[in-house]
């Protein structure tokens, strides 16, 4: 699985959404997450990538692809990231 | 003053789940005690006190959307369960606009959302979990089934949680009271709730050595004013109360189930752990002064009755003190024999008894009675309900540190 789909993952399984209706240009406030939903994303790509994500690398993402940008080099960079590989 | 009426209420507890249920297991004089399910078999096995007053047959799924539930501690849950019963069985199911910011909340709790935190900390010190999740704290604290009640129904005038051991939702009840008496609110949504049943929190109970053993029988552990009494144990649940101002409630011709006539609170601010017997005595004569009632007005006393060797006696003491030749007369009875000590929520739960008591013309015995103590020589509906012209009720609760509350109610 990449990048792309876990983070989508995170999202769906954070705004109990089936994965289907999560969409890279979803914004977040179209999926009905407010500012605690968005901290419990954080919780969930942290466990998911085991890092840890720091506040200033998030602020003001609207969307789920302002997280793929924002936390992909973040993600890929730790190592931990299953970014490219074949799922 | 303005004059204070009970208009619904609502209770989840190990006999049932509704008022119904929930009175007619009580009159059924059978515990509801029994080997605990909720904690994974491998920690039970570690626990000496397997057994509680565990709420079954109970689906969060039944009454919570999947996203609600991340939010919501058991505690919590079973808060917003009592309190929806009590609000239809109000015809308040939605409130006003206008009614909105006449209307509070007090739900008293003595653990909050105790599950979460064991549950989490079990993760953090046994799991080495590197993290824990934002939603902790909000389902953790104290205030939350306050705070969740308030939310779901937009009540948006005072809003409180007593956390008074074993008063707590006494406590709730009793200030919500005072908060309608003084023009304050026009609704409370009073009660209490509480989910104790973890492993660490039954560990703890272990090391005060109070727990009763569970015997051959669970349903029997509990055993409050009997001589073979053995100690409390340990239950869940909740109930919540639609405390109304009289006035509203004869405008909107609402059903009226009793009228709350008497609070008295007080500490007995000596020792954390053992009560007193003067304490107790003064706070059920400070509830019959704000009643304006002696003791012959009182046709049932709902006791505190935990089943420990010395809550009991004490009690049977304070009560006669204040009752003098009339204790003799009145009945008395721990709904705790069958319901478990549910810690905060305890005082709440009891009131759904004093209530049905009333309204039903039966007293819910005292469970398990086998023998009399000389030492508590009242009497207590033994294992029979009795039918009883009820016209008034003195409910007590005495926590751990001496806090004491007292409620009165009577027939309206």
């Amino acid at each position: 699985m990449g990048l792309e789909e876990k983070i989508l993952e995170a999202v769906a399984k954070v705004a109990k959404r089936k994965q289907g209706e999560v969409r890279l240009e979803s914004s977040f406030d179209d999926l009905g997450m407010d500012s605690l939903d968005r901290v419990c994303l954080l919780f969930e790509l942290e466990q998911m990538f085991d890092v840890t994500i720091p506040e200033d690398k998030v602020q003001g993402v609207r969307t789920v692809q302002d997280i793929v940008d924002r936390l992909g080099p973040h993600l890929s960079s730790t190592g931990a990231a299953p970014s490219g590989s074949p799922s | 003053m303005r004059r204070v009426v009970i208009t619904g209420m609502g209770v989840i507890a190990a006999p049932g789940v509704g008022v119904d249920p929930f009175f007619r297991a009580l009159l059924a004089g059978r515990g509801a005690v029994r080997r605990m399910q909720g904690i994974p078999t491998e920690l039970l096995e570690r626990l000496n006190c397997r057994i509680a007053a565990e709420v079954t047959g109970y689906d969060p799924a039944q009454h919570f959307t999947e996203k609600e539930l991340d939010q919501l501690d058991r505690f919590s849950q079973f808060a917003i369960v009592a309190a929806r019963e009590a609000l239809a069985a109000a015809g308040m199911e939605r409130l006003s606009e206008a009614q909105q910011p006449r209307v509070g909340v007090a739900i008293g709790t003595a653990y909050g959302g105790t599950q979460t935190l064991d549950m989490n900390y079990y993760a953090l010190y046994a799991k080495n979990a590197s993290r824990l999740p934002p939603l902790v704290i909000p389902r953790l604290m104290y205030n939350a089934a306050t705070c969740q009640v308030s939310m779901r129904w937009q009540a948006r005038g005072p809003c409180v949680s007593p956390t008074t051991a074993c008063s707590s939702s006494t406590h709730a009840i009793g200030e919500a009271f005072r908060t309608i008496q003084r023009g304050e609110a026009d609704w409370m949504l009073a009660g209490g709730s509480d989910a104790p049943l973890t492993y660490g929190v039954i560990r703890c109970w272990e090391g005060m050595r109070v727990l009763a053993p569970e015997g051959d029988d669970p349903t029997r552990a509990c055993r409050p004013f009997s001589r073979d009494r053995q100690g409390i144990v340990i239950g869940e649940g909740a109930a919540v109360f639609v405390l109304e101002a009289y006035e509203s409630a004869l405008k909107r011709d609402a059903n009226i189930l009793a009228e709350v006539v008497g609070y008295g609170a007080n500490s007995d601010a000596s020792h954390i752990t053992q009560p007193s017997v003067q304490g107790p005595a003064e706070a059920m004569r400070l509830a019959l002064a704000d009643a304006k009632m002696g003791p012959e007005d009182i046709g049932y006393i709902n006791a505190h009755g935990t089943a420990t060797r010395v809550n009991d006696v004490v009690e049977t003491k304070a009560i006669k003190g204040v009752f003098g030749d009339a204790a003799r007369r009145i009945p008395i009875s721990s709904s705790k024999s069958m319901h478990g000590h549910v810690m905060g929520a305890s005082g709440a739960i009891e009131l759904v008894a004093a209530i049905e008591a009333m309204r039903r013309g039966v007293i819910p015995p005292t469970a398990n009675y086998t023998q009399p103590d000389p030492e508590c020589d009242l009497d207590y509906v033994p294992n029979q309900p009795r039918e009883a012209k009820v016209d008034a009720v003195l409910s007590n609760s005495f926590a751990f540190g001496g806090l004491n509350a007292v409620l009165i109610i009577k027939r309206v």
